[in-house]
């Protein structure tokens, strides 16, 4: 038992730089989304048992996340949101000195936040995490119409707001 | 044909099927206002997924490499650095009078430490399990970064490491059995040394080790990893 728990420490260790972005393209703050992830984690270690061998860590681990982040970090972020002052959002790429690169930085941050939670779902584990369809349906547990479906209405949504179309997507 | 944006949604993310995508690219070349709501999704796509990649390449926070050593590892944690800073602030560990003292050691980190040169008869201890979590993470943690990752003519993985705050660099190679520090640099121990910035370059020392082993180039992020994926071994 030892050994397969240290096995299964070093799979989640593996995966947790992708862990990570995942929680960053759902969450809005960084904060928030280490927070996300440490639940997610401490969730993981706890239900180890539960996790059947053979079938994918990452997919069962981005389902968890989903999970938490639509059961709790949701309401707490629509709580912050009236408060977090309006650069707050940015942070992901801000290593980059380029204005230029900061203002579209926090242009796709801003977008995302003004998708369904279905649509930034679907659009985080495509687009951010690169997982086929056929994947993100199963991490969702939903028919590939349906994934699609999410996709596109959200790419549309992301597309209108990165054109200054905001209030015009939906 | 009329093509709906789910259509060309799945083009842009290779979901297309492949029979249908001879058909498709040869309309774009053909229909220019298909051929824009697709550079449309592509940018669109390229600048979601360029916002966040930065992300998986950052080091891992302490806080998650903590939580995920093994209770094996957690219980040696930070033995090792107290068992160094002591060395070093002892003066037999101190060859010669430079000012920088560099050891070559043997240690397997997460098994055991064997010190084989110059003299120290430090007492048989676990390594540091920060250090190991770190030599496994893809971008290293916080407290340990990982400047360069190569293989060797053997083609083992070799990764060279710097203490955040430490000041202390090496370089440690793959084996079947762990990672086997082959280097360790570090400051005078008296005060705040050249190497003690997060910042600062790696030792000399160190970087002519990574010259002396390495077998082509250094590698590069996703071959990091691919590598980190598979446990460092092939």
């Amino acid at each position: 038992m030892p050994a397969k728990d240290a096995e299964f420490r070093a799979e989640l260790m593996a995966i947790l730089p992708r862990l990570r972005r995942f929680s960053r393209s759902l969450a809005r703050h960084e904060a928030d989304a280490d927070d996300l992830l440490q639940t997610a984690l401490e969730r993981a270690l706890k239900r180890s048992d539960q996790f059947q061998a053979g079938t994918r860590l990452d997919s069962w681990m981005y389902r968890m996340i989903k999970n938490i982040w639509i059961d709790e970090i949701r309401a707490r972020n629509r709580r912050a949101q009236t408060f977090a002052p309006e650069e707050a959002g940015l942070g992901v790429g801000a290593e980059d000195p380029a204005f230029d690169r900061q203002v579209r930085a926090m242009s796709v941050e801003r977008a995302m936040e003004t998708l369904s939670d279905d649509q930034r779902i679907a659009v985080s584990l495509v687009l951010v995490e690169g997982l086929s369809y056929k994947e993100a349906a199963s991490v969702l547990d939903l028919p590939m119409g349906t994934l699609t479906s999410r996709l596109a209405r959200g790419r549309q949504a992301l597309a209108d707001q990165l054109a200054g179309k905001a209030g015009e997507s939906t | 044909m009329n093509y709906s944006d789910e259509d060309i949604i799945a083009y842009v993310d290779g979901e297309m099927p492949a029979a249908d995508c001879a058909r498709f690219e040869a309309a774009l070349a053909a229909d220019a206002d298909l051929a824009a709501r697709t550079e449309t999704h592509r940018r669109l796509s390229n600048s979601v997924k360029s916002h966040y990649a930065p992300v998986a390449n950052e080091a891992v926070p302490d806080r998650f490499a903590n939580l995920l050593a093994s209770d094996d590892d957690a219980a040696a944690a930070n033995m090792f650095i107290d068992q160094l800073k002591s060395w070093f602030s002892h003066p037999l560990a101190m060859p010669g009078a430079s000012a920088m003292a560099s050891l070559a050691i043997g240690i397997l980190v997460g098994v055991q430490f064997v010190p084989v040169e110059n003299g120290i008869s430090g007492e048989t201890t676990r390594a540091d399990a920060q250090l190991a979590t770190a030599l496994n993470a893809a971008g290293g943690t916080t407290s340990w970064q990982i400047p360069v990752t190569f293989r060797d003519d053997t083609g083992r993985y070799c990764r060279a490491f710097q203490g955040a705050e430490t000041g202390t660099a090496g370089l440690a190679c793959r084996q079947d059995d762990g990672w086997q520090v082959q280097l360790l640099v570090t400051g005078d121990g008296t005060s705040a040394g050249e190497y003690q910035l997060a910042s600062s370059p790696l030792p000399p020392m160190v970087l002519e080790s990574v010259d002396g082993l390495i077998d082509g180039e250094p590698l590069d992020t996703e071959a990091i990893e691919t590598a980190a994926r598979l446990d460092w071994m092939e």
